[in-house]
């Protein structure tokens, strides 16, 4: 060891690889900078837009909604990283790199760091020209700094699948996986967990398979934990393609992958996706089969997906139709095992997701969807007008979305009780509720709840029931709606933000401004009105009279005025003069 | 002095190098035979650094290769199987190489291209195979190796090029004690350039010597006995036996004085010594390893 060290005295990075590889692969960045500069900044002189249109358009590109600067961060991110490595696909030129002066190291560095420049230059050169059209120089060092992220893991991750791959269609295939694993593994997920959960609420699912794509997340958020999130998933796919490389066996150069256990990672993984999706497709175009059944039809999917998919990926990765051998069989047999004993698990809910019921003095709070959002023209239950922040802005109390649930957050006791007895009754019946698909019938009811337990441990849960399970939850429906706790919850004296007008409308007639000095007592007059209304007479009476929309600097909020509202009502005659 | 020490390297379970052993003297040229298969290429790519033995050293110059930068800074390797960046020229291949080579030449590199008569300023991807032989041993020699490693490098190139190729190598190793590995199937190249021989088989050292020793050991001897002797040759090395009629043909591995005293025993009629070219030795050693070998004889 101490004469490797003292003979291995060179640099890690070379200036004549990364000098080499500018003058090799020029063409990427420059067509990437060219296709941005085509989408931004060329399309804009030759457009002639407004100001406003201009306005829209840098927001548009700063956002990363251009599709010529998602297809720039693309070629960049993918196509150097599928060029620079490109060498160690190839016998010829992995053998003659790698009988060069250079360590693995080195190549690996200073390849890596021509990446960076290659991607870093047109994304500068594309910001710079963003100035002129009114971007802020702030916010185009942001938008450098996304882009650059967003390229820099997608680079790394097409880095990995090179050091992984042997040659360079399975090196185009990898880097899709890849680049697409965390998607089309949530995605996959998913699919199992809404198929055989029940009560299974997707709603963080969707936040991660939204955050799964590097460009997807950072632009869309752009918060701070996304942001530290890629920079250590970057980091963490940099050093395994670093490893990988420097493991990578030089004599498996053209065969599909380089080391053993990826053919067989892949050949799992791969079986289990085309399985699932051809199981759920069947599924989806057969529906639930007469004959078979629901369940029927996704098993007999997954049986065509599993053969179909592993024959296939057996033929792509050993490349040979010789597949029906000893070894492959073997790994066929623990492939099967491994998907069915994951299906029987979600299908059998080993773990009791579906029948679990929190034990009632373990509750610390609870909340439920206890008004039916089907049919409503009310907005007073738009949570973001109650919390401060922006409508249509997503407001989750205990996980559960505010476009499933109320949003109140349950303290009492008699409420926490009731939305307990609710998850009781559903999880006594989910064996009839479970398996039938109530969207095709007349009656189906929406239903989400959660629990947050003294320990801080959540449960979430989300149900499609049956009108016979409402009718049984439906008392306890009426006591949380029509408790204090709700009432005060949607009390319009509780709107955040300052109310900028009022209107007041009827079947016919156009709008009508309420004088400002009128606001207060027409708020007290709806208020009250919510606050007598029965849970009947919410379901019941919705056959709405009049409506006043109370805008807001943050957003509208439309309240129904109901036949049996007679405060407001009251309040309306005796201001008739004002319209 | 390249050092192969116990090298094993196999590819999917099956042993292409099985314990190999090689010692190459500092300048001397080392000529490294076999059968098609037997491991050369391997055992090459294993010298070069680009493939990491299963198993066993390899050392040049007391420092082991692979990923020592300073170490394959010394050598200069021409391959059978050969590479140059798409459309570039020698001339750019050239500019790369003496960034990459700290010890790199441009006066030889320059004067090398004139006496090859090779256009420097034409893409390399135009050149016929042996002009591209000719440019990656061009380059080779410029970057002034200490160590020179050859596989098949005069495959497709005409005799007066073979004849210039020869011409810089020993030039090189008289002048700057260069060593050099070179593997080929031309033996009869070999015998006259190679000062020493190793000849593979499988994966495994048959034999490896010096080639004059080599060839003093090895001898072609036809032998008639008047009366027939059963044990005339039991106390020798016998590679390989023929009866042609009242004559034998023995090839044997042996001493010269030894295989006359053996022999002169039994008071031959006949008794000729002959001696043998490399590639009879080549054929008639293997004769006893390869199967291949087997049918030729």
């Amino acid at each position: 060891m101490k004469s490797m060290a003292s003979s291995n005295k060179r640099g890690s990075i070379s200036g004549t690889v990364i000098k080499e590889d500018l003058k090799r692969f020029w063409p990427v960045p420059v067509i990437s900078l060219i296709v941005m500069l085509a989408s931004g900044s060329l399309l804009l002189m030759i457009l002639h837009y407004s100001h406003s249109e201009v306005e829209y358009f840098i927001r548009k590109c700063a956002d990363c909604e251009n599709i010529g600067f998602i297809a720039a961060l693309i070629i960049l991110g993918c196509g150097l990283g599928l060029t620079l490595f490109r060498y160690i696909e190839y016998d010829r030129s992995a053998l003659m790199v790698h009988a060069l002066p250079f360590s693995r190291k080195t190549l690996f560095i200073s390849n890596y760091l021509t990446g960076l420049i290659m991607m870093a230059v047109p994304l500068f050169i594309c910001g710079l020209t963003l100035l002129p059209w009114g971007l802020s120089f702030a916010a185009m060092l942001k938008w450098f700094c996304i882009s650059m992220l967003s390229c820099v893991t997608m680079f790394s991750i097409t880095v990995l699948a090179a050091m992984l791959s042997g040659n360079t269609p399975m090196h185009i295939f990898n880097t899709g996986l890849l680049n697409m694993l965390g998607l089309l593994v949530l995605a996959t997920l998913e699919l199992h967990c809404a198929r055989f959960l029940y009560g299974f609420n997707g709603d963080t699912m969707e936040r991660l398979i939204n955050n799964s794509m590097p460009i997807m997340a950072l632009f869309g958020s752009a918060e701070a934990k996304v942001v530290v999130f890629y920079l250590i998933l970057t980091a963490v796919v940099t050093a395994a393609a670093y490893l990988a490389y420097k493991l990578r066996p030089v004599e498996r150069t053209g065969d599909s992958l380089v080391f053993g256990w990826t053919r067989r990672f892949l050949l799992v993984i791969v079986t289990f996706g085309g399985m699932s999706l051809f199981g759920f497709f069947l599924n989806s175009v057969m529906g639930s089969s007469k004959d078979i059944g629901m369940t029927g039809t996704v098993a007999l999917g997954m049986v065509i997906g599993f053969t179909v998919t592993f024959a296939v990926m057996s033929i792509i990765i050993y490349r040979t139709a010789k597949i029906f051998n000893r070894k492959n069989m073997i790994t066929c047999a623990v492939t099967a095992v491994l998907c069915v004993a994951f299906v029987c698990a979600m299908a059998f809910d080993i773990t009791g997701f579906a029948s679990k019921v929190p034990e009632l003095q373990d509750i610390k709070t609870a909340s439920a969807s206890i008004y039916e959002p089907q049919g409503t023209t009310d907005q007073r239950f738009e949570p973001a007008l109650f919390r401060g922040v922006g409508v249509g802005t997503e407001v989750s109390y205990d996980g559960i979305a505010s476009s499933d649930v109320s949003s109140t957050v349950f303290t009492e006791p008699a409420n926490i009780e009731s939305v307990y007895h609710i998850q009781k009754i559903i999880a006594m019946r989910k064996d009839i509720d479970m398996n039938t698909d109530f969207t095709a019938t007349p009656f189906y009811y929406d239903f989400a709840d959660s629990f947050t337990m003294t320990s801080g441990k959540k449960m979430v849960r989300k149900y499609t029931i049956s009108k016979a399970t409402y009718k049984d939850i439906e008392p306890y429906l009426k006591s949380l709606y029509e408790s204090k706790e709700f009432k005060n919850d949607y009390k319009l004296t509780n709107l955040k933000g300052t109310i900028t007008s009022i209107d007041y409308s009827y079947s016919g007639s156009g709008m009508h401004a309420v004088p400002t000095n009128e606001y207060a007592g027409l708020i007290r007059a709806l208020d009250k009105d919510f606050a007598a209304r029965t849970f009947e007479q919410e379901k019941k009476d919705t056959g709405n009279e009049f409506e006043i929309q109370i805008g807001k600097d943050d957003g509208l909020c439309v309240v129904s005025v109901k036949k049996t509202d007679k405060y407001t009502k009251a309040w309306l005659n005796s201001h008739r003069s004002l319209f | 002095m390249i050092e192969v020490r116990n090298v094993v390297k196999k590819f999917d379970g099956v042993k292409a190098l099985d314990g190999l052993n090689i010692t190459v003297e500092n300048g001397s040229i080392y000529g490294l035979v076999g059968t098609n298969g037997a491991g050369k290429t391997t055992i090459i790519k294993n010298i070069m650094g680009i493939l990491k033995p299963d198993s066993g050293t390899i050392r040049i110059g007391g420092e082991p290769v692979f990923e020592m930068e300073e170490v394959k800074g010394k050598i200069g390797f021409v391959s059978d199987d050969l590479y140059f960046f798409p459309g570039y020229t020698l001339k750019e291949m050239g500019s790369y190489y003496s960034g990459v080579y700290p010890r790199w030449n441009n006066e030889r590199f320059t004067d090398m291209t004139k006496n090859f008569a090779l256009d420097m300023k034409k893409k390399l991807s135009s050149f016929s195979k042996g002009m591209q032989k000719q440019a990656a041993f061009i380059l080779a020699m410029s970057t002034m190796p200490e160590y020179l490693v050859l596989d098949e490098p005069i495959d497709g190139l005409d005799p007066i090029v073979r004849l210039k190729v020869w011409k810089y190598i020993i030039n090189d190793v008289a002048e700057r004690r260069m060593t050099v590995l070179v593997s080929s199937h031309n033996l009869r190249e070999m015998e006259g350039y190679c000062d020493h021989i190793g000849i593979i088989s499988k994966g495994r050292m048959v034999i490896e010597r010096d080639l004059e020793d080599l060839k003093s050991d090895v001898h072609k001897v036809q032998v008639a006995f008047r009366e027939p002797q059963e044990h005339a040759y039991e106390d020798l090395n016998v590679l390989h036996y023929e009866k042609r009629g009242s004559v034998d043909l023995i090839i044997v591995r042996d001493k010269k004085e030894k295989v006359e005293e053996v022999i002169g025993r039994y008071r031959p009629a006949v008794f000729d010594m002959l001696p043998l070219s490399l590639e009879e030795i080549f054929i008639y050693e293997l004769g006893g390893v390869s199967d291949e070998i087997d049918g030729i004889i």
